[in-house]
């Protein structure tokens, strides 16, 4: 792990049916420029405290995508979640406190502009990415933070945002006919399964 | 089970011997819905309503034959409309 520690990004996001396009959204972007997602549920091993498959995630990755959009709750008796604000807490406290993760660098998403500040004040001062519920967004923000960390003499071969949402939708367009139109069998996709398809499209585009 | 002599296609790869029409697709972005192909980088047309993209994207499909892809918001497929004007 630590030989792919500059390429590896540590996706921290929901695990929901309805936050689930967007978090493929965000592996495409993060293949497609080149860089490894690292996600929790690939390690499937029940033998280890969830914990500490986080902690290895973080660890081993100099970047890490977190989305914090369901700090709120939508619906009445609706738990609001605190997994995502604080695996982004692991994340940043590993920067300020160990010397080898100094230069991590995090991008932090919400679909909707200020919705974290009521429940994570603490947080205020940081610049969280809103990406509007909308996949588009979604891939341009993840590819221009990929982007700020490619060395400057590599930037001209770094994948341009039309190039990026052009595959995207051919990709998504091949995954529909693959699945004979049955959204809930896409959902059904594991990360590592969904994950291994789009190196597999890349490779052939 | 897979006949015999059948081509066998995997994920993501051009069939073979066949050159491959690029697809149109309907993609909404910023409250309104662009018109791609999927062989360009930019948008083909920019419309307010998804009608009025779809039936531009319609309007090339009749001329080139390539199936149109509506997308919802969160970058899935809603549904193709292929080259008969059939809803797939």
């Amino acid at each position: 792990m630590e030989d792919n520690y500059n390429q590896n990004v540590f996706v921290n996001c929901p695990y929901d049916n309805e936050y689930k396009p967007f978090q493929q959204a965000i592996i495409f972007a993060v293949v497609a420029c080149g860089f490894k997602p690292q996600l929790v549920s690939y390690n499937t091993n029940g033998g280890v405290p969830r914990i500490e498959k986080i902690k290895e995630m973080i660890d081993g990755a100099k970047l890490g995508i977190h989305d914090i959009s369901r700090c709120k709750s939508t619906m009445v008796n609706e738990w609001y979640r605190l997994n995502m604000p604080f695996e982004l807490g692991l994340d940043l406290g590993s920067k300020h406190f160990s010397e080898r993760h100094k230069y991590k660098n995090v991008l932090v998403l919400q679909a909707e502009p200020f919705s974290h500040q009521p429940s994570l004040s603490d947080y205020a001062g940081f610049d969280p990415q809103c990406y509007e519920g909308e996949c588009v967004s979604l891939l341009t923000i993840v590819r221009r933070f990929l982007y700020s960390e490619v060395a400057e003499e590599n930037r001209d071969c770094f994948i341009q945002r039309g190039k990026l949402e052009s595959l995207y939708w051919d990709f998504q367009k091949e995954l529909y006919a693959d699945f004979g139109g049955v959204k809930e069998e896409i959902d059904k996709l594991s990360d590592l399964e969904y994950c291994d398809k789009i190196k597999h499209y890349m490779s052939c585009h | 089970m897979r006949e015999i002599g059948k081509e066998v296609r995997r994920f993501g790869e051009q069939p073979k011997g066949k050159s491959s029409t690029a697809s149109l697709h309907v993609v909404p972005t910023q409250g309104k819905w662009e018109v791609r192909s999927s062989s360009a980088t930019r948008a083909r047309k920019v419309c307010d309503t998804v009608y009025c993209a779809i039936s531009y994207a319609r309007g090339i499909q009749s001329a080139k034959g390539s199936a149109v892809v509506v997308h919802e918001r969160n970058g899935r497929v809603d549904y193709i409309i292929g080259k008969d004007g059939r809803q797939l």
